[in-house]
Order: structure tokens, then C-alpha cells, then sequence
């Protein structure tokens, strides 16, 4: 999937081009101004082996203290989380702040929005793919991490939503002896159907594309395994290479790196992007029919598919970024895959999509009122100064304006300034889905009007579910190849060397 | 691979694969064996206080459901009698007896255990604890009147209750069996006299008649007739949830 493409080659060549010059990027893998010569994606003058030690590194040195004080925060968070969800599933869904009318509170809130964060892995995985954006190899396996710890954590609001969790297997079309079906004619259905087939397909994905690489950790395993038996090793201190050996040799299902393999591989690889591609749009479209295809003012309108996925993508470029930053940070080695130019290029992606957002939030207010239709109206003007104005302008700051800062370069190369607007970016888009859900505490009967607000035990969990997500990313860096190894290395000037044979730079381990 | 995996491990995704199946397959049967109200719920005959039996007092005694649960056809609910009823004929003191029946009850019966029980709680006024048979859940209502009144006999849901000498649940009772009904109810369906204002009162089915409806129902006509009735008397049993769960 990463092959270049004859064509390509055969442009360079009448081009008078090389693949690249001896210097083609800037230091630091910032675009350069010459815009007919590609930049290295790989720096740091790597060989392929270097590649292998330093990606497999991170999985084989000692635990980082980091880590493990990283770990401890997480999982206390997440076991807080743990608790406020037994508290709920003990007492029943009245310890949360819902009443009529509002009766999807915070849980809603917070699916949506993992959900949509959940997206961005998909398109870099995917959508990136098939447009052959080889910058996409060095973050889609993190991405996609998150894609899957992101549904995770989004399929969790719903399944204790429903009350009484010994039911939720009624979210599923399940022969029983009610004759009772869910209704199909609900968007609540559909979204299980979705985030269903979103996860299996993620995941499968994912592990798929994990399998050459878990084959390299079995390797190095074993040998170091042979090795220190060789030595004399014996007893507990070949213990953790004996459990990563085999760990990683059940997992890698018997990969041995033929040409046969690698043949399934890609055609599998290609196949996944394509049944993967059409779930970015449609996910996230689902989602925003549990609200579109209702008749509440404020719901009811057909841009919703759009701009939820839109507002998916934007928010999920977000939380890459906000693990991605650090994670370049703490990973020797790291910053020569995840180049500052592969950082730029998800800010540019970042304010796109944030003004697509933007524009939606514009025409819905255009639309209320050039449908004139009095509760629509009613309903926007509400948004805007009625008694949740603080979220409004919260969201809007933070979606619309904040994404805007990208178009001008320091912003987006200042590595710790990236970092707080993509935090700055994730807090808007729970804001979107927070006014979102929070219009239906003023829908068409005035009486019953009212203001919602959570209760402990709903913040509680929402950040137990930050924990959750975080517990499990934790896990991801510590124990699974955090960059595809073979995908890097094939995007990579040495992979194509015998394209350019005047190139006098030849790179090693062919 | 094999310098971690002996070769046996080979075959180990076909084993995986085909007792994965396997069990996939018997969770799936046995859930739905066990895991319905039909496995739990049918035959629960538990020992009741008193050892009454219907088989006696409706086929022997010829007594009618109805003089005993006196307001099914007025509640929704059928009532368990109370002592009294059992009283009116084991009257206990021999001399205020009025009648030849009821002093030849009490000379047949006297020592007999059940209605010394019987007695006594008549007595004393404490009733007798009988366990209930027919539960439906707190959150479903259902009405029996609406039923015995529009032609559903009492050996639709309970069965020949005039056979049993000790009562037990004949059918599920779970939603989809109800719904089974809701949905066709020309199976159960019988006439009631204003069906037919020609036959003579001698001759009227009664609802409780268990015996001869259990033929009528069983009888190859019985779904054009219930279709007929169903249509002459608009019966149009309703399906949706807040017909009985509100």
C-alpha cells in the first residue's frame, strides 16, 4: 500500500528529479519551500535495522518511571470510574443528573464524543491509505490504538444508560421469549449496528496490520531467549523473555515474513482501508441521526451528518495529537518518524475540519432563520444567550476560533503551543455535543423547562473514562508495536533506491 | 516458529475453530432451552397447605370454576376463595348444618386432615396460606374479565385445572406466549350465547365448561369459527406495550 507507483517514478525520472536530494527538508522535517522535492518522512539518517531497534526498543527497555507513574494515575482514575459505575448499576441511573426533560444527560454527552474521537484513527488509517499519504505510516498505528480505546470507552455510556444492565443484551436483535425486538425504526439501533461494525472493523484492522510487526518482537525474543540460555541463563531470569516470546509468537499467528504472506497481507491491508473508508462517513452520520431524526427544535435538521463528522474527525486529529505530543516527547527516537512536518500536516487537517464546524454552526443559525419556523428560533437564540450560554460560546470559541490560529506557521510548528489548542480543541468539541444534548431542557413545553446539571457521580465517570482510555493507551506503548515497522520502512529512500540509480546515497539493509 | 512451537500446535486453529463452534452453538441451544419461561416457569406444582383437588369437586361434584373464584368475571383479578367458601359446604358444626349434603360431608370427613385444617382456619379466622401457582411480573396488568367475557375460556391459560387433583402452570405465561394469541386469537376464541341467541340455555357453552371447550378448540373448524367470531364481534385484541404494561 505503500509502493510507489510506476507512474510516479517515471515523473521524477522525466523531471529530471531524484526521489530526493541530498538535503531536500529542513532539519527538523518542516516543509520545505521547494515544493517539487519530496522531504524525507524518516529522519535522522536510519537504516532500516535502526528502524527495527528503535521502534522494537520501546517495548524491550526497562519500564520508563514515567510510565509507571503515568500508569498508577491512570488506573487510579479509572478504578474511580470503576466505582462511581457500580454506585450507578447498585443504586440505578437517578444518582446522575437526569430529569425530564432532559433525559440523556452526560451519558450521551460523552458517547458522541468518543465516538467522534474515535474517528480520526479510522480516516488516517483508511482514507489516508488510499490517497497514498505515506506521512500517514508513522502515526496510523497509534491513531488506530485510539480509535479502538476510544470506542471502548464511547460503548460504555450507553451500556450502563440503560438502567438495568443485566438488559443491555436487548440492545442487540436477540430471539427471546417476549417476542420483543428493538425497533428498528429507531437511529438507537442503527448506531449499535454502527459502532458495531466500527469496532469489529478497527479492530480487525488494527491487529491485522500489527501481525508483521509482533512477528519481529517474537524474533528478537526468541533470540535473546537463545541467547542467554547460551550464556547459561537459567531459571526466572528467562522468565519475561520466555512470556514475551510466546506471548507475541500466539499472537503473531504463525507469521514467518514470506513473500506469501506479505502478498495477503498488503491485499488484506488494501481490502480493510476500503471497507473501513465508507465507515468514517457513516459512523459518525448514524450518531447524529439519534438526534436529527427526532422532531426536537434544534435537532431536526439534515446537516447533522455532515457536521458531526466533520466535528469527528476534527476532534479525533485533536486527541492524536494531545498523546501523540508527549508520547514524541518521552520515546527516544521517536520525533525521526513522527517528523514536525507529519505534526503540521494534522494541524492543517485540524483547521479544516474545525472550519467546517465553524460553517455548520453557522448555517444552522442561518437556516433557523430562514426557515422560519418560531421554535427553531426560539430554540438557537436560547444556545446563544439563554441560560447554557457559557457552553455555547465556550464551544464556538474553542472550535471555530481557536483551529484558526494554524494558519500561520509558528502555530503550527510550536510544538507545545499545538499541544494546548489541541487540548483547547478536545474541551470545545465536548462543549459541541454538551449544547447538543442540553437543548432538550427547553423543548415545546414551556412548563416543563428546566436547567440540567450533572452529579458527582456523572463527572466522576466521565473522567473515569478519561482513566479507562488512558489506562489502556498506557498498555498499547508499553506492550505493542507503537509504529508499523514494515510501513515506515517502506517509505523510506532505501526502499526505492534502484528507482534512482544515479542516487549515490545508498542506504543499508536491503 | 518451531523453536517455540512443537508441531502439534499446527493443528491448534482447527481445534480452536471447531470447539469454539461448538460451544457457540450449545451457549446458543441451551440458552434458548433453559433460559425461557417455558423450562422454568411450565409444570410448577408446588404443595399446596391444604391438599384441595379440583378433579374432585369439578368432576365428581360437578362445581363450576365460578363458584369459587365468584369475581373472575367482574375483576381483573380471579380470586383465591377464602375459607367461608369451603365452609359453606364443610360446614364444621354438624348441628347447625341445614342441609342432607352437608351432614353427610361432615360424617364422611370427619377426621379427615385437610379440612380439620379447613376447619380450624375457619375457626379461627387466620387464612389458609395458599401458595399462588399463576404469577405474572409486577409490571404487566392483566385483566381476567376483559378475557372470560369476550370467549377465552379458563382451559386457554390454565389447562384441564378440572382433571388436576393438584394445581400446576400448564403454560409459559411469558410475553411471546401471550402474543401468540394476541395475534391469531381465532384459536381460543369460543361463542358465547348472544354468538348464537338459538340455542337453548340448556345447551349454552359456558366458558368454564373445561372439558367440551378443550374438544371445541382442538376441533379442525375451530379457526374459522373463532375468525367469525372475532369478525362479528370486532374482537381486535390489542398488541401494543401500554395494553398491558402502563
Amino acid at each position: 500500500m505503500t509502493t510507489l507507483h510506476p507512474d510516479e517514478a517515471a515523473a521524477w525520472g522525466l523531471a529530471g528529479k531524484g526521489r530526493r536530494g541530498h538535503d531536500p527538508s529542513n532539519p527538523d522535517g518542516t516543509l520545505i519551500n521547494d515544493q517539487s522535492v519530496r522531504p524525507e518522512l524518516v529522519l535522522g539518517d536510519r537504516d532500516f535495522h535502526s528502524v527495527t531497534e528503535t521502534i522494537c526498543g520501546w517495548n524491550e527497555a526497562k519500564t520508563p518511571k514515567w510510565w509507571l507513574g503515568a500508569f498508577g494515575l491512570s488506573t487510579s482514575i479509572a478504578g474511580l470510574g470503576t466505582l462511581m459505575i457500580v454506585y450507578l448499576i447498585i443504586t440505578g441511573v437517578g444518582v446522575w443528573g437526569l430529569q425530564n426533560p432532559v433525559a440523556w444527560g452526560w451519558a450521551i454527552v460523552n458517547f458522541v464524543w468518543w465516538v467522534g474521537i474515535g474517528h480520526a484513527g479510522t480516516l488516517i488509517s483508511a482514507i489516508l491509505c488510499l490517497f497514498k499519504q505515506k506521512w500517514r505510516t508513522s502515526i496510523n498505528r497509534f491513531a488506530e490504538a485510539m480509535t479502538i480505546f476510544a470506542v471502548i470507552c464511547a460503548g460504555t455510556f450507553p451500556g450502563i444508560h440503560v438502567g438495568r444492565v443485566w438488559m443491555a443484551w436487548m440492545l442487540f436483535p436477540i430471539p427471546n421469549s417476549n417476542w420483543i425486538w428493538p425497533n428498528f425504526r429507531s437511529p438507537l439501533l442503527w448506531d449499535v449496528f454502527a459502532v458495531g461494525t466500527y469496532f469489529t472493523v478497527s479492530l480487525l484492522f488494527w491487529y491485522m496490520g500489527m501481525i508483521p510487526d509482533l512477528a519481529s518482537l517474537r524474533d528478537r525474543a526468541t533470540i535473546r531467549l537463545i541467547d542467554k540460555m547460551e550464556r547459561g541463563v537459567q531459571g526466572t531470569a528467562l522468565l519475561f523473555d520466555k512470556i514475551a516470546a510466546y506471548a507475541y509468537g500466539f499472537l503473531s499467528m504463525g507469521w514467518r515474513f514470506s513473500t506469501r504472506h506479505w502478498n495477503n497481507y498488503e491485499k488484506t491491508y488494501l481490502m480493510l482501508a476500503g471497507l473501513a473508508t465508507p465507515l468514517v462517513l457513516s459512523v459518525h452520520s448514524v450518531v447524529s441521526f439519534d438526534f436529527a431524526v427526532s422532531i426536537v427544535p434544534g435537532w431536526h435538521t439534515t446537516i447533522f451528518p455532515p457536521y458531526f463528522v466533520a466535528g469527528a474527525i476534527f476532534s479525533g486529529f485533536a486527541m492524536v495529537l494531545t498523546l501523540l505530543i508527549p508520547a514524541r516527547a518521552l520515546f527516544p527516537g521517536m520525533k525521526d518518524f513522527v517528523t514536525a512536518r507529519t505534526v503540521e500536516n494534522m494541524c492543517k487537517i485540524i483547521t479544516v475540519t474545525g472550519t467546517m464546524v465553524g460553517f455548520a454552526y453557522i448555517t444552522e443559525f442561518f437556516i433557523a432563520w430562514y426557515g422560519a419556523n418560531p421554535f427553531e428560533q426560539q430554540t438557537f437564540i436560547r444556545r446563544m444567550f439563554g441560560p447554557y450560554w457559557w457552553a455555547y460560546w465556550a464551544m464556538f470559541t474553542c472550535n471555530v476560533v481557536s483551529p484558526q490560529v494554524f494558519w500561520f506557521k509558528w502555530c503550527r510548528t510550536n510544538i507545545p503551543f499545538i499541544f494546548l489548542i489541541t487540548i483547547v480543541v478536545n474541551i470545545g468539541m465536548w462543549f459541541e455535543r454538551f449544547v447538543i444534548v442540553s437543548t432538550l431542557s427547553s423543548d415545546f413545553m414551556p412548563s416543563a423547562w428546566g436547567y440540567y446539571s450533572p452529579t458527582f457521580v456523572d463527572i466522576g465517570t466521565f473522567i473515569g473514562s478519561l482513566g479507562i482510555f488512558m489506562t489502556l493507551f498506557l498498555l498499547f506503548c508499553r506492550f505493542l508495536p507503537m509504529l508499523a515497522i514494515s510501513e515506515v520502512k517502506n517509505v523510506m529512500h532505501q526502499a526505492h533506491e534502484h528507482l534512482h540509480p544515479h542516487d549515490d546515497h545508498h542506504g543499508e539493509g536491503h | 516458529m518451531s523453536l517455540l512451537f512443537p508441531e502439534w500446535t499446527n493443528t491448534l486453529p482447527k481445534v480452536v475453530g471447531a470447539v469454539g463452534a461448538l460451544a457457540t452453538v450449545s451457549v446458543v441451544a441451551g440458552v434458548t432451552y433453559y433460559f425461557t419461561p417455558k423450562f422454568w416457569e411450565v409444570g410448577y406444582e408446588p404443595v399446596q397447605p391444604v391438599s384441595y383437588s379440583h378433579k374432585i369437586h369439578v368432576q365428581q361434584l360437578g362445581i363450576d370454576c365460578r363458584y369459587c373464584h365468584s369475581h373472575v368475571e367482574e375483576s381483573p383479578h380471579a380470586n383465591i376463595p377464602d375459607t367461608q367458601t369451603c365452609m359453606n359446604c364443610h360446614t364444621g358444626d354438624v348441628a347447625t348444618s341445614t342441609s342432607y349434603l352437608n351432614s353427610r360431608l361432615w360424617e364422611s370427613h370427619k377426621d379427615n386432615a385437610n379440612l380439620i385444617k379447613v376447619r380450624s382456619a375457619a375457626a379461627s379466622g387466620e387464612p389458609i396460606e395458599w401458595r399462588r401457582v399463576h404469577k405474572l411480573p409486577d409490571y404487566v396488568y392483566f385483566n381476567h374479565s376483559a378475557h372470560v367475557n369476550t370467549g377465552i375460556s379458563c382451559v386457554s391459560c390454565h389447562g384441564r385445572v378440572d382433571t388436576f387433583a393438584i394445581v400446576r402452570q400448564e403454560h409459559s405465561l411469558s410475553m411471546s406466549w401471550c402474543l401468540s394469541c394476541h395475534r391469531a386469537p381465532e384459536n381460543h376464541l369460543v361463542p358465547l350465547t348472544e354468538d348464537d341467541p338459538s340455542v337453548a340455555p340448556a345447551e349454552m357453552l359456558k366458558v368454564t365448561d373445561l372439558e367440551r371447550i378443550s374438544r371445541l378448540i382442538a376441533s379442525p373448524d375451530q379457526k374459522d369459527r373463532g375468525l367469525g367470531i372475532a369478525e362479528s364481534r370486532k374482537i381486535e385484541p390489542p398488541q401494543n406495550c401500554g395494553a398491558c404494561h402502563y
